[in-house]
């Protein structure tokens, strides 16, 4: 009979080493505020699940529109997003996500605008 | 090549399917759940349960169950790497919480019971497979509701 703690030593170091990836997440470079004036520099992937999150309730899942205007083939630049993003219009608040998640998410829009 | 390319080329493979990123990883990740739901009853039924609610021969059950679970782990593959190299450990709310701990787990598990499967399960205790079998269920469960579940029934349900 083999010693039954062997498998679950390989679970919890397996597991430990997806976290550690996971607390790493290598591929997703942090994208900080740009100063003013800046084009910012998010990252699209990870914009798409703060989008999903925070914007599709309104704009649409697909940025098509909906209770917000669509976004998708608007034109707009990052930079448009990102202005938008942190004054607001109309009835969408200033502010909704900030910093990374902003940033991240106004690269994903632009990427739809195109 | 640039780190953030590699996210960018991820979601533009994967948009060259679905919709958005978001929408492949819910739809993966509902193939490899109902996967294991298949895995569940074949294992059931190898194990002498459920006869009469899976009427399969034990050679068949195996063929289903080991297949089943190949596929499955192919399915939670690319998105395992969107979620782990690119989105990181997230504790934005409770769901995200409950969703990065679970997944840090599905490897692990899978590990384990490949390593049990790979030396005879005969060779360990016998409550060893069906313990680990059942965690992978359970850990595949909960990552599919707070992940695809979510998705489809606040988002969007669609591909």
């Amino acid at each position: 009979m083999r010693n039954p703690a062997v498998p679950f030593a390989l679970l919890i170091s397996v597991t430990g080493a997806s976290l550690a990836l996971a607390l790493w997440h290598p591929f997703s470079p942090s994208a900080p505020a740009p100063p003013a004036g800046e084009r910012p520099t998010g990252d699209a992937g990870r914009g798409a699940v703060v989008f999903a999150e925070s914007c599709a309730g309104c704009h649409g899942a697909d940025a098509d529109g909906g209770i917000g205007p669509a976004l998708r083939g608007s034109g707009q630049t990052a930079a448009d997003v990102a202005a938008v993003v942190a004054t607001g219009r109309g009835t969408m608040p200033a502010g909704l996500v900030t910093g990374r998640d902003a940033a991240d998410v106004a690269a994903y829009v632009a990427t739809l605008s195109e | 090549m640039p780190l953030a390319d590699v996210s960018s080329r991820y979601t533009d493979l994967v948009e060259s399917v679905f919709s958005t990123a978001i929408a492949g990883k819910a739809w993966l990740a509902t193939g490899a759940f109902a996967l294991a739901f298949v895995q569940v009853l074949t294992a059931s039924r190898m194990w002498g349960r459920l006869e009469g609610a899976v009427p399969l021969s034990f050679s068949t059950s195996r063929l289903i169950h080991r297949w089943s679970g190949r596929v499955a782990l192919l399915l939670t593959l690319p998105v395992f790497f969107h979620c782990v190299t690119i989105l990181g450990f997230e504790t934005t709310d409770t769901r995200v919480v409950v969703h990065s701990v679970a997944g840090s787990f599905v490897y692990g598990v899978v590990a384990a019971k490949l390593l049990v499967i790979q030396h005879h399960s005969r060779s360990y205790p016998p409550w060893m497979l069906p313990l680990l079998g059942g965690l992978l269920a359970a850990v595949l469960a909960t990552l599919w509701l707070t992940s695809s579940l979510w998705y489809f029934t606040t988002v969007r349900f669609g591909f």
